[in-house]
């Protein structure tokens, strides 16, 4: 059966039977469209609740997710939280040593090449190479000799000025501000110092740095445990200071029979130690002071310095 | 008080030179920013002493000429004293450095303050043997709960080997510390760990004590007891040394640990060096051999590893730029390289100094290059110069430079002076000087200098010449390249100038030679026939005199051009006396020429 446009009602249902040719089937057509609506609406209805349910479920989840170490603090009694907490706190202890330890290796590296110095703030340095190196012996304008390679207690404070400048932001970076922690306990950080001590085969890093650690109610007071770096600073530096110490003389240079002599009597200091000196020309020198590892995982490391005795 | 007194007189004296312009120390300094003010800054808050603008100081700043801390009180470099005993006394540090490590600054020499000597410190009998300085051992002694009568100290002794030995420990024992724990050492150690100590006979160690729970030979080591270190030994489970596993014979081998699997070996303490070659100058003649260097050295040794010319070159001036004289030195089995600079400043040689072992050594010494060209100068400027002039041209020329000027011989050049090289131009030989003829000789470096010791200045090449070369510009191409970096050129080949340079050259030599002929000219003159009136004797004093008064000067000129006719006339007359004046002109001409038309020297494009 042809299905004629009622022009009249085209525009509007271009489906609709013309009226003249059979009320049945306008009924027919007229109740399978209600229906198809019904169904259309039925449908929307039920995906509609699927989808809020779904969401209510990640809702929930979420939440449980993120709230779970309140929530399951409220099961905890005193002995439990002081368990947790114990359980903690050596984990915490041991990432703030771990980030302590492989943030300062690098500052150390740093003052390692620059002859001692984070800061080169005044500081003379010769070009070699396409390389800067600090200068730590020199003359000054009166034609005195002058001693600028640090002491021990010069590298703690350039190495305090590390921290300042850039050491205590990777700290935090690296420990992503306690943030992990901080989401199963309570953390109250107190300031943040670090002390280095300078071994002959190793630097000790002394991290003082007070937490509080509360669990309902229950307080656990920490102190975080040192760092030991790897690194041969103390036999480097003595090194160092010994052929400072002796270009420092009119008397005295670091060459030939001295180097020699130098060898023979110190070999237990030298025994890791490699050392290259570079002439730029008669009166200034770099000198390439390297450590032989020896220990597994140990880097080799360097103490870069040279003099200008122009 | 008085320091504080003192403290602000100089402040106060740094201020008036400040800002008083009449007594500020650079008055003739413009005005500028005061943001980019150029001084000393005192304390930087980590650097001391330091020349910075004034922006960066946030502590006092001095400015004033030279800017560089040297005319500032606090930055006179000291002996300093660390405030913690456990640090080394420094020299020649500045008191204001000294001052922020808490130390105290002496104008006294290190060596004179007791403290700070450095000698062999003994601990306990040998619990510890270090060299240190007297501070730092009395330091160690106190951290080893220890009073410092259990001290020795010997300043005598600056080995550490040395000192190993003499503090090598007697009384070992086994210290108990209870619940299996034991620590094999000092019994003055045990007593600082309220142990038990337990003696030990010879060849008994801890895991012979009953109350400790050890295993014995769990692993190996370098020895940790005093004087031990070199060897390896045997350790039980908690670290206790025990017996000797090798003694590896320190110097010749030492032990150390692979770091890789961390066990230990008898190192070699010598280096080797297979078949390499240095290169070695000569001075007669002139030019570069190879030589091999010594094939192993033992550790506290060194020797030469030098280098002049490029691989193949035996032409002791071949282009060098780059190469360098080196110092290898062992240590413990490590070749240390000392480069000695391309500038070859200072070169190296092998030769023991004072080692009682006469053990090989090298040592570096100044090249001196410089010195060089100074051989035959001196004396009265003026008159040298003249002396220059004529002395190549017999015989009286000869005769006046040798009475007037300094000479440079052989002896002179080569030993006196330096690492020279002496050179007989012309007439060749050995001979310095004939009576007659000043030779043309140049004293030049024996090890050319690199470009770096000319620095930007590359008119040390215009300078191969000394003395007669001075003047008539006789380089040698030897000679030339051996300033340094310098390119041997031929002025007839430089052009127009070049060319004009030869022919001003030439006339130059032949004026010279002839005005210098004249004595001679004239003797001719009162040569029966050669001018005179006749009947005019040889040598007639009056002819004679009236020749130069009155006949040659007024005829110079011409006289140069008829002069060799006069000298064939002469050989004619008289052929021995031709011979003599006619040879000797033409060695003197002949000598000019070949060398006027060859030479100068230029930096090396």
């Amino acid at each position: 059966m042809k299905i004629q446009q009622n022009p009249q009602n085209s525009e509007k249902n271009p489906y609709f039977c013309s009226p003249e040719k059979s009320s049945v089937f306008q009924n027919f057509y007229k109740s399978l469209f209600l229906e198809k609506s019904m169904i259309k609406r039925g449908r929307k209805g039920q995906v509609t609740i699927i989808i809020i349910i779904a969401v209510i479920i990640i809702a929930v989840a979420l939440l449980t997710y993120f709230l779970w170490p309140q929530i399951s603090s409220l099961f905890m009694n005193e002995q439990q939280s002081q368990r947790f907490l114990a359980s903690q706190a050596e984990p915490l202890r041991q990432a703030v040593s771990d980030c302590v330890e492989e943030v300062s290796l690098d500052g150390f590296q740093k003052i390692g090449l620059q002859g001692g110095y984070y800061d080169l703030t005044g500081i003379r340095t010769l070009n070699y190479m396409d390389n800067d190196f600090a200068v730590v012996l020199f003359k000054d304008s009166t034609k005195r000799r002058i001693n600028k390679l640090p002491s021990f207690s010069q590298l703690g404070q350039q190495y305090s000025t590390f921290l300042e400048k850039e050491g205590n932001t990777k700290i935090d970076a690296c420990l992503n501000n306690l943030n992990s922690f901080k989401r199963v306990m309570t953390i109250e950080a107190g300031a943040r110092t670090i002390t280095p001590i300078f071994y002959e085969d190793s630097v000790s890093l002394i991290i003082n740095w007070p937490m509080k650690l509360t669990k309902n109610d229950v307080v656990q007071n920490i102190n975080q445990k040192g760092a030991e770096l790897q690194i041969p600073l103390g036999a480097l530096q003595k090194v160092a200071s010994d052929i400072v110490d002796c270009d420092v003389q009119i008397s005295c240079k670091f060459t030939g029979s001295n180097w020699d002599a130098y060898t023979w009597n110190n070999p237990y200091t030298l025994r890791y130690v490699n050392k290259q000196a570079l002439n730029i020309d008669g009166s200034r020198r770099v000198f390439l002071l390297e450590s032989i590892p020896y220990r597994t995982t140990e880097q080799p490391f360097k103490f870069y310095f040279a003099e200008d005795l122009s | 008080m008085m320091a504080l007194t003192l403290s602000m007189t100089i402040d106060f004296a740094f201020m008036m030179r400040q800002t008083n312009p009449e007594n500020s120390i650079a008055t003739d300094i413009p005005t500028v920013q005061a943001a980019e003010q150029e001084g000393c800054c005192l304390d930087t808050g980590v650097n001391q002493c330091v020349p910075t603008t004034k922006t960066q100081c946030p502590g006092k700043f001095y400015t004033g000429y030279p800017f560089d801390c040297s005319n500032v009180p606090e930055c006179t470099p000291k002996t300093c004293i660390p405030n913690e005993t456990s640090q080394a006394c420094i020299r020649s540090k500045t008191v204001a450095e000294c001052n922020a490590i808490h130390g105290t600054a002496l104008s006294e020499d290190l060596e004179t303050i007791e403290q700070c000597q450095t000698g062999c410190c003994i601990i306990a009998k040998g619990m510890k043997a270090e060299v240190l300085q007297k501070r730092q051992c009395q330091q160690l002694s106190l951290d080893l709960t220890k009073s410092l009568d259990e001290m020795q100290f010997l300043p005598d002794i600056k080995s550490q080997v040395e000192c190993k030995k003499a503090g090598s420990p007697t009384d070992i024992v086994c210290c108990v510390l209870g619940g299996g724990n034991c620590k094999y050492g000092y019994r003055e150690e045990c007593t600082n760990e309220s142990g038990k100590a337990i003696p030990l006979q010879g060849g008994e160690y801890c895991r012979d004590v009953k109350e400790c729970a050890v295993t014995s030979q769990a692993k190996q080591g370098c020895g940790t007891r005093t004087g031990t270190e070199f060897n390896i030994y045997w350790f039980d489970s908690q670290g206790n040394q025990e017996e000797p596993v090798a003694d590896c014979g320190y110097p010749e081998k030492i032990c150390k640990i692979d770091a890789k699997n961390q066990s230990p070996y008898c190192a070699d303490t010598m280096c080797y060096f297979d078949n390499l070659e240095q290169q070695v100058m000569t001075n007669e003649p002139p030019k570069v051999t190879t030589e091999k260097i010594e094939s192993k050295l033992l550790t506290g040794t060194s020797q030469c590893y030098n280098f002049y010319t490029h691989y193949g070159v035996q032409d002791m001036y071949g282009k060098s730029t780059g190469l360098q004289n080196e110092i290898l030195h062992c240590t413990l089995g490590v070749t240390e390289i000392q480069g000695l600079g391309p500038d070859r400043n200072l070169l190296c040689k092998n030769g023991n100094t004072t080692d009682p072992q006469d053990l090989l050594h090298a040592n570096e010494f100044n090249n001196s290059w410089q010195r060089c060209s100074s051989c035959g100068k001196g004396g009265i400027p003026v008159v040298q110069q003249i002396g220059n002039i004529v002395g190549p041209f017999p015989p009286l020329g000869g005769m006046i430079a040798n009475a007037v000027t300094t000479s440079c011989d052989r002896n002179t050049c080569e030993n006196a002076l330096g690492e020279c090289v002496y050179m007989n131009k012309f007439p060749g030989g050995s001979n310095t000087n004939w009576f007659f003829i000043k030779s043309v000789v140049s004293c030049f470096p024996k090890y050319t200098p690199g470009t770096n010791s000319m620095g930007t200045n590359t008119t040390y090449c215009s300078q191969c010449y000394g003395g007669i070369d001075d003047v008539w510009s006789l380089c040698k191409e030897q000679q030339c390249e051996g300033l340094g970096d310098c390119e041997f050129k031929h002025f007839y080949k430089n052009g127009w100038i070049g060319t004009l340079m030869t022919i001003l050259l030439l006339w130059t030599s032949y004026s010279v030679g002839r005005f210098v002929w004249m004595p001679v000219d004239c003797l001719i003159y009162t040569i029966p026939g050669m001018g005179a009136p006749a009947g005019t004797k040889f040598g007639d004093s009056a002819e004679y005199n009236k020749c130069f008064k009155q006949v040659r000067p007024k005829n110079f000129y011409f006289l140069m051009f008829k002069w060799p006719y006069d000298l064939y006339k002469l050989i004619q007359k008289n052929p021995v006396l031709g011979a003599i004046i006619g040879g000797g002109t033409a060695l003197t001409l002949g000598g000019i020429l070949k060398s006027a038309i060859g030479s100068y020297s230029a930096p090396t494009q």
